[in-house]
């Protein structure tokens, strides 16, 4: 069984002007110790799913169908009593998902005794623990969080996650804010400890190359949908949907060169109060059919597209 | 090959210090933050220099440098022969102020919420007396056109577009004057990686179609190889390598550009560094 099972999680927001589905019958797995990516462009849901599965969706958003198991437990409605223990959280941005105004300590030392029946000294002891684990100097306890850089605190966001020995880490454009040298070390710190620990770990970015860089299988989404999945190498070296292909194609890479455009996509992800009939992404592919048109592919083979595969 | 912008010695120096009173109560001295740190660079005529380094390392600052936003604190900035920006408050010319131009990297600061997206690309046409009325609302129609908007966009306000849209916007701004340079500040960087490929690809063939030339600010070095002829490192406000484009992916020569190399990330999994995926 599979740390993580999530089945065709749905989620609506009822607006004026009608219901907006922002998550569309997404279903995976994830393994523990397993790093799982899920990419798509702004709005494709990825943050969304995150925010479903820790019970932070902001309302009116609601889990209108599907469901979340966590070791075979059933975690839709009970998110209170998961988040935190169950499932760790590590947000973009790491100056305001710290407290300014107590020191990491403190923070950590409160997170701690929180999911812990711990004294103050034994909770003291775990807190070094926890910021030597990330890498940071245990006797820094007592700084604040504007004494660190970027890295550090995000470092120190790291720990106060997995400070509860969660089951699932759920990363959400981690290191977005960073620059590419801290990045690296960031991602790599996250890879190490979550295989220590056997954490199941969810990446939620919009960056090819950290996908490339730091994840074991990947998920692209479009339109709050999950439109394929599969191995990284995979995804990355021979995408099987038209979207992550004609994404792949679009990324700059270092073996580009000046004389030759980039790969183009045309078009935009739809709104979510106008996403088309059939597959989402017809009006934007190359290959589209009269099928794509009125009926949604469903998931097979760890790809969603009407399209014959043409290899594998 | 003709270089059209000079950069002579330009430094930046920040004064930070605490207000006098409180300074001199404590006996503190000064303050000061080198951001620019005595850069020379010379950018070929239709040709793209990129600046790259991470943040704090000074780009940002030199560019706004170079373009006249904030005066260097030594150097002078030469634009085709003419004077762009220096430490002495000499006027610089309108007639060479127009040719130089700036794309910001947020689409939704860098637009006013309250205006038509038409006034908003016609700002540059006014300002510089370059056309009546009804010709600039001509001139509009077509520089929406030309960055793959409609004419009839002009009608609308800037909230009601994406933000590849609004970085169009912003380069039809950025064109109203007809500059021969303009300097892009991390214009993709808040954009989607199949928005970013677009207004890319716009930025390309305008400079093929009018021989433009970019001073291309990023910290992302995949965007630097599609976009750049030179580049530029910078690191804590010296440039510390300049090179062509080929030249510096093929053999690095300064330590801290062979790191932004190595922890750039890399998009095949078959050629991870660690391997280990």
């Amino acid at each position: 069984m599979s740390a993580l099972e999530v089945r065709d999680l749905t989620v609506e927001f009822p607006t004026r002007r009608g219901v907006l589905r922002a998550l569309d019958g997404v279903s995976f797995d994830v393994e523990q110790g397993e790093i799982l990516g899920l990419v798509g462009e702004s709005g494709a849901g990825k943050s969304m799913t995150g925010a479903a599965l820790m019970g932070l969706l902001e309302p009116p958003g609601r889990i209108v169908g599907g469901s979340i198991h966590l070791h075979g437990e059933s975690v839709v409605g009970r998110a209170q009593e998961f988040r935190g223990r169950h499932f760790g959280m590590v947000f973009q941005d790491p100056l305001t998902s710290l407290n300014p105004l107590k020191t990491i300590g403190a923070q950590l030392i409160e997170t701690i005794q929180w999911h812990f029946n711990l004294g103050a000294q034994q909770a003291e002891l775990r807190a070094r623990n926890a910021l030597a684990e990330v890498g940071l100097d245990p006797d820094r306890l007592n700084a604040y969080p504007h004494e660190f850089s970027g890295g550090m605190r995000q470092r120190v966001v790291v720990a106060l996650a997995l400070s509860a020995e969660p089951a699932v880490l759920i990363a959400d454009e981690p290191t977005t804010a960073l620059d590419v040298s801290i990045q690296a070390q960031i991602l790599d710190l996250l890879k190490a400890l979550c295989r220590e620990r056997n954490t199941a770990v969810i990446l939620i970015t919009h960056d090819m190359g950290v996908v490339a860089q730091t994840t074991d299988r990947v998920g692209v989404m479009y339109a709050g949908r999950l439109i394929e999945i599969g191995q990284t190498d995979q995804i990355i070296n021979r995408p099987a949907h038209p979207y992550t292909q004609g994404l792949m194609a679009s990324t700059p890479t270092l073996a580009g060169d000046v004389s030759t455009d980039l790969y183009q996509i045309a078009g935009s992800m739809p709104r979510l109060d106008a996403i088309p009939a059939g597959c989402a992404f017809n009006p934007r592919c190359t290959h589209v059919m009269p099928k794509c048109r009125s009926e949604r592919p469903p998931m097979t083979g760890g790809r969603a597209c009407w399209l014959e595969a043409t290899h594998d | 090959m003709t270089e059209l912008v000079r950069v002579d010695n330009v430094s930046k120096v920040f004064d930070i210090s605490p207000p006098l009173w409180h300074r001199v109560l404590t006996r503190q001295p000064k303050r000061l933050v080198q951001a620019v740190d005595n850069v020379s660079m010379s950018i070929e005529a239709g040709q793209t220099y990129a600046l790259v380094g991470e943040s704090g390392s000074g780009k940002s600052t030199l560019a706004r440098t170079i373009v006249g936003l904030t005066p260097p604190t030594s150097g002078s900035v030469w634009f085709d022969g003419a004077l762009l920006a220096g430490a002495t408050h000499k006027a610089v010319a309108p007639s060479v102020r127009r040719q130089v131009q700036m794309i910001f990297q947020s689409p939704y600061a860098s637009l006013n919420p309250r205006w038509r997206v038409g006034d908003i690309v016609a700002e540059p046409i006014r300002a510089f007396g370059l056309s009546d009325r009804r010709q600039a609302s001509r001139r509009v129609d077509e520089l929406l056109e030309q960055v793959g908007l409609a004419s009839s966009d002009a009608a609308r306000f800037p909230h009601e577009f994406s933000g590849g849209q609004r970085q169009r916007i912003s380069i039809a701004r950025a064109l109203a004057s007809e500059p021969r340079f303009i300097v892009c500040d991390e214009p993709t960087s808040a954009l989607d990686v199949s928005v970013q490929a677009q207004v890319l690809n716009l930025l390309k063939q305008l400079q093929r179609d009018l021989g433009l030339t970019y001073l291309f600010i990023t910290h992302d070095l995949a965007v630097v190889r599609t976009m750049a002829h030179q580049i530029g490192v910078m690191k804590q406000g010296a440039l510390v390598e300049a090179q062509s484009a080929d030249a510096l992916f093929a053999s690095p020569q300064h330590a801290y550009t062979q790191m932004l190399l190595d922890s750039a990330p890399i998009v095949s999994p078959k050629a991870s560094r660690s391997g280990q995926l």
